[in-house]
Parts: C-alpha cells; sequence; structure tokens
C-alpha cells in the first residue's frame, strides 16, 4: 500500500515538468481547454476532500464556486484589486460552507445528500433572483483580467493571454494538492479516515465527528471559493447556469469516477470527464449520451473510480452477501 | 373572494401534488429496496409522456388506452435498467449507485432531445379544454382526471404492497435483504418488480401532466427534484410519507406562490425541507 517516497517524488517532478512544457506546443483552443480542466480540477479536489476525506455525499458544491465567482466579480467591480479578491472569494465561501455545513453536517447518508442540493438549488435561485446584486440570469461581464504581477524595472507578468492563465492555475492546483496532502498525512487526516470509516465508533475514541466533517465541508468551500475567482477572471463573464447544480453532479462525478479517497483521483476525473468528448468530437448531445453511459459502465466495472482500481489495497466488497448472483 | 381564492390554490395544490405523490411512491419503494437515490426515474416519467404522445398522436389512440400501454412499456424499460445498470452495483457504496442514476438520466434525457428535439409538445386531450366549476372552484377536467387517476393508482398499489404474496416479499426485502434472502425470498426478482411497477406509475405521472403542461426532454427534471423533496421529507422509505408528503408539498408551494413570491416558489419546497431536516434529521415519517 505505502509507495517510497522516492520514487513517487520522481514520478511528480517528471509529470510536473512535462505540464510546464505543455502549454508551449499546445493550440488556442487546447489551452483554453487546459485552464478550464485546472479549474475543476481544484474544484474536484476540494469536493474531495468531502466525499472522500469524510465520506460525506456533498451536492451544493457548485454553489460555493459560484459565491466565490460572485464575490470576486463584484468586488473587482468596486475597484479592489483581483490579488485581495481572490482570497476575499474564498474566505466569502468559506463562511458559507460553515453556515451552511452547521446545520446540514447533523443529516446523515442521503440525508445529508439532499439537505445539501437543497441548499445548492437556493443558492442557484438566488443568484437568479437577486437581480439588483446579480444581475440576474444575464450574468455579470466585463470582468477584469488579474493585475499584472510587477517584476523588476517595467517588466511583469500580465495574463492576458491564456499561456499565463494556465500557470495561475497550475500554482493554485499545485497549492490544492499540498493542502491535501499535509491534511491527509497529520493527525486531522486521521480523524477524517476515522469520522469516514466508522463515525460512531470514531466517536468513541473521543473523535469529535461533526467537527472535522464540518472542517472539511468548510476547507472545501474555500478551494471551490478560489476556483471560482480563477474561472470568473478567466472568462470575464459569469452567469448563473455556471453554478447550478447540473455543475454540482458533473464535480461529484469526476470525484467519484476519478477515484474518491485519493488525492490523484479527482484530477484525473476532472481531465476524463472534460477532455473525453472534445477527444471524441462528438456532437455535445451525443457526447452527453456517451458520458452518461460511460458513468455507468465505469462505476459497474471499478467501483474504486479509475485511479482506486489501480492502486493496490483491499479488494473491493464485490461477489460478498448480496453480490451480483 | 379570500376564501375563494384559497381554495382555488389549494385544490391546484392539490392536482400538483398527486404527481409529486406518484413520482415519489416509485423513488420511495425503489429506495426501500436497493438504496438507490434513482435520479433516472424521473426520465421515465418523461418517457411514459412520450409514448402516451406518440400513440396519440401518430396512432391516433385514445388517451386512456396510450397511457396503459405507456405503462407497459415504461415498466419494461425499468426492468430492463435495473438488470443492466443497478442489479451490478447493488453491493458497491451507495455513492455509485446514485453515480450510476445518474448517468441513466443524463443518457436518456439526450437520446429522447436527439430522437424527438427540444420542442415543447401538448399532448391533446378531450379533457383539456372542459371546466367544471364546484364550491367556487374551478378546474380543468383534465386536472380533476389528474386527481383521480392519482388517487386510484395509489390506492391499486398499496393493495397490492399490503395484501398479494409479492407485496410481502417487497416489504420483507426493505425490512432486511439479508434475512428475506434466507427466508427464500426471490429478491431480484423483487426488486425487478418494484422498479417495473414504479416505472408505470412514474408513466402514467408523466401521460396525465402531458395535456396540463408540456411535453419534451428535460420536463423529468423539476418532478425528480421535488420528489425527492417529498420522499427525505415523508422519511426515505416510508411509503405514507411519499403520499402524504407529495400532497403537503403540492399545497405548500401553490399557497407559497400564490401568497408569498411566484419568482421563489421552488425555493419554498427547498426551503422547507431544510427546516424539517434541522428538527427531525431523519424526515417527518422516518426510523430513527
Amino acid at each position: 500500500m505505502k509507495e517510497t517516497p522516492k520514487k513517487t517524488s520522481g514520478v511528480f517532478l517528471a509529470i510536473l515538468a512535462l505540464l510546464i512544457l505543455l502549454p508551449f506546443f499546445l493550440s488556442k483552443a487546447y489551452l483554453h481547454l487546459a485552464v478550464i480542466i485546472g479549474v475543476h480540477a481544484i474544484l474536484a479536489l476540494s469536493l474531495g476532500m468531502v466525499v472522500g476525506f469524510v465520506g460525506q455525499l456533498s451536492l451544493c458544491h457548485a454553489g460555493f464556486y459560484g459565491i466565490g465567482a460572485y464575490t470576486s466579480a463584484l468586488l473587482t467591480f468596486s475597484h479592489w484589486p483581483f490579488w485581495l479578491a481572490l482570497p476575499a472569494a474564498g474566505i466569502i465561501s468559506g463562511l458559507f460552507g460553515l453556515l451552511i455545513g452547521l446545520p446540514a453536517l447533523k443529516t446523515r447518508g442521503i440525508y445529508f445528500a439532499i439537505t445539501t442540493l437543497s441548499f445548492g438549488v437556493i443558492m442557484n435561485i438566488m443568484l437568479n433572483n437577486w437581480v439588483s446584486l446579480t444581475n440576474g440570469p444575464d450574468g455579470l461581464s466585463g470582468l477584469a483580467l488579474p493585475d499584472p504581477i510587477p517584476l523588476w524595472a517595467k517588466t511583469s507578468i500580465s495574463f492576458n493571454t491564456p499561456r499565463n492563465y494556465y500557470f495561475l492555475v497550475g500554482v493554485l492546483l499545485l497549492f490544492t494538492i499540498f493542502v491535501c496532502r499535509r491534511l491527509l498525512n497529520s493527525r486531522v487526516g486521521r480523524a477524517f479516515r476515522g469520522v469516514r470509516d466508522n463515525e460512531v465508533l470514531a466517536e468513541c475514541l473521543g473523535i469529535r465527528a461533526l467537527r472535522y466533517k464540518l472542517t472539511a465541508f468548510t476547507i472545501g468551500a474555500i478551494f471551490a471559493g478560489l476556483a471560482g475567482s480563477l474561472y470568473a477572471h478567466y472568462l470575464r463573464y459569469i452567469c448563473p447556469r455556471d453554478f447550478s447544480f447540473a455543475e454540482s453532479f458533473d464535480l461529484l462525478v469526476m470525484v467519484v469516477v476519478g477515484g474518491a479517497q485519493t488525492i490523484l483521483g479527482p484530477i484525473v476525473g476532472a481531465l476524463f470527464i472534460l477532455a473525453l468528448p472534445k477527444f471524441f468530437g462528438f456532437e455535445p448531445v451525443y457526447g452527453r449520451v456517451a458520458f452518461g453511459i460511460i458513468l455507468v459502465v465505469v462505476m459497474i466495472y471499478m467501483p474504486r473510480g479509475i485511479v482506486g482500481s489501480f492502486q493496490k489495497g483491499f479488494p473491493s466488497p464485490k461477489g460478498g452477501a448480496h453480490g451480483p448472483s | 373572494m379570500e376564501a375563494a381564492i384559497l381554495l382555488q390554490q389549494v385544490a391546484n395544490g392539490l392536482v400538483i401534488g398527486s404527481i409529486y405523490a406518484m413520482v415519489a411512491l416509485g423513488l420511495t419503494l425503489i429506495f426501500g429496496i436497493l438504496h438507490i437515490g434513482n435520479f433516472a426515474h424521473g426520465q421515465l416519467y418523461m418517457l411514459g409522456a412520450f409514448a402516451t404522445y406518440w400513440l396519440v398522436s401518430l396512432w391516433g389512440w385514445n388517451i386512456w388506452s396510450s397511457m396503459f400501454v405507456a405503462m407497459g412499456l415504461t415498466a419494461l424499460l425499468g426492468m430492463v435498467l435495473e438488470r443492466i445498470a443497478f442489479r451490478p452495483v447493488r453491493s458497491a457504496p451507495h455513492i455509485n449507485g446514485l453515480i450510476v442514476a445518474l448517468g441513466l438520466f443524463i443518457a436518456l434525457e439526450n437520446i429522447a432531445f436527439i430522437l424527438w428535439g427540444g420542442d415543447e409538445r401538448t399532448l391533446p386531450s378531450p379533457y383539456a379544454t372542459k371546466m367544471i366549476t364546484l364550491l367556487s372552484i374551478s378546474l380543468t377536467i383534465q386536472r380533476l382526471l389528474v386527481f383521480a387517476v392519482s388517487i386510484l393508482l395509489i390506492f391499486l398499489l398499496y393493495l397490492f404492497i399490503q395484501k398479494t404474496k409479492m407485496g410481502k416479499a417487497i416489504r420483507a426485502v426493505a425490512q432486511d435483504p439479508e434475512v428475506a434472502r434466507l427466508m427464500g425470498i426471490p429478491i431480484h426478482r423483487v426488486s425487478s418488480t418494484v422498479f417495473a411497477v414504479s416505472s408505470a406509475l412514474a408513466a402514467a405521472a408523466g401521460a396525465m401532466v402531458g395535456p396540463i403542461f408540456c411535453v419534451f426532454p428535460s420536463m423529468g427534471l423539476i418532478p425528480i427534484l421535488k420528489a425527492f423533496v417529498v420522499i427525505v421529507l415523508g422519511g426515505m422509505g416510508s411509503i405514507p410519507g411519499a403520499i402524504f408528503g407529495g400532497f403537503i408539498l403540492g399545497v405548500a408551494e401553490s399557497l407559497g406562490a400564490g401568497y408569498i413570491s411566484s419568482e421563489y416558489k421552488d425555493a419554498f419546497a427547498f426551503a422547507a425541507l431544510i427546516l424539517v431536516l434541522m428538527v427531525r434529521p431523519t424526515g417527518l415519517f422516518g426510523k430513527e
């Protein structure tokens, strides 16, 4: 089960080098896709903290993503610099996560899923109907690009090309991975696993389950907010439809198809789900049909997700008491 | 005058509520047996409506025989889906079942879109325009029929669950699949039957609303979301919970839209759900 750290970091560095070189060879359309995949990888990772780390099926993640995007957009409209609006988006989303998580996490299982689904729908209805703040279904347009970072003399890093934005998203993705790793390999991470695998037992051992679930939920919301800000200032146009519960489902699918409970899984999931339709060059409608069928097939033949089924570990509980005859 | 409006709103709410109840009943039965939140159930409602629509408009059948044939076809489809998609994941974590259901939901909606396009069609019905007025409430006969048919079907389902051998088997499996299996209950046939019955019920709901609302590929989304609200309100797996929850939600929504705000109509259902779950985390009729 345990990998040797040296080998892992070698593979990691090789992939990193590849990803740094990649944008210099990609066409503009593919660079755009890469940025979108990067944003969704951050989102899927942040949802993975809730679904994979503490085992809670959240269906309102796109709501936090949207709150981050709108917070950042509205703050930059009132002349905040992007570099302040970005963390502010994370903080505001995190606050919403805390406020929603506190009541919602008192429910369990499918009840939690439906409670969060309800919160997600309500957040979306508010984005649609609170026209004076959000401009309703038309959305907000003309968002500012991130301000250039001044270097020495007169040079600066600006973000007006997809390539530079790619690196900005990449840095935040790395930061997200770093936080996930630190969380998992710590006392908190062990508590997470305890809560996920057996909440009653964890409580008996003195782990306050609600507190850890709330921690994971809030951190997940913070990173979703950051991703929202990145997305908003990349496309420079946002509307409520981008943050509907359909988006929440897509994120959940990325996490589970990629493999919850791992760090690589959600990233692979985002890549798989977003790149696949482009790869086949389907018409969008046919792509959605294929997408739906692939979900079913992956869940039947890879119950632990793509990454999960390549990892050594405990065999899946297939063929148990009520396995397929 | 005020009382008349109130009565009218309640009547409208009961009609919508009977649709919610029919969809929610199937959903709660499936949840009771397989513990899957079956999102794809909303598409069986949509396909039932489409099947009725084509039988009526292409072959000129009358609406009742079309509805029965549509119910049969949809029941068959439900059984096929159970066999090829849901049965393989029944021992996997429940979240996998949910993803399978979402996959089917997306695939079926888009298949319908490819086959029939996104137009909103109205199912022609002789009862759609005739009005009936009673106690200052006016409803089209179609709306009255929606209510009547749903009460009839719910009653038949109740008899089936309570009085037949298969119904008893369904209750046993819902209580404890392991023990039910040990007692020699054919667990796969039970889940197959549950999918058939539930799908037929959803198809009937779709066929009945076809003349009131429209028939289009994404028509299943709102009813399935509301049905989830209903069964969570009523307690997952609870049959009376689904029936009463459906009617309560329909009336509450109708009153909320009439008296508070129609823009936020859809938000009421979800807000009510959150409030109920804060007080009773397993729903109104749910087991602890």
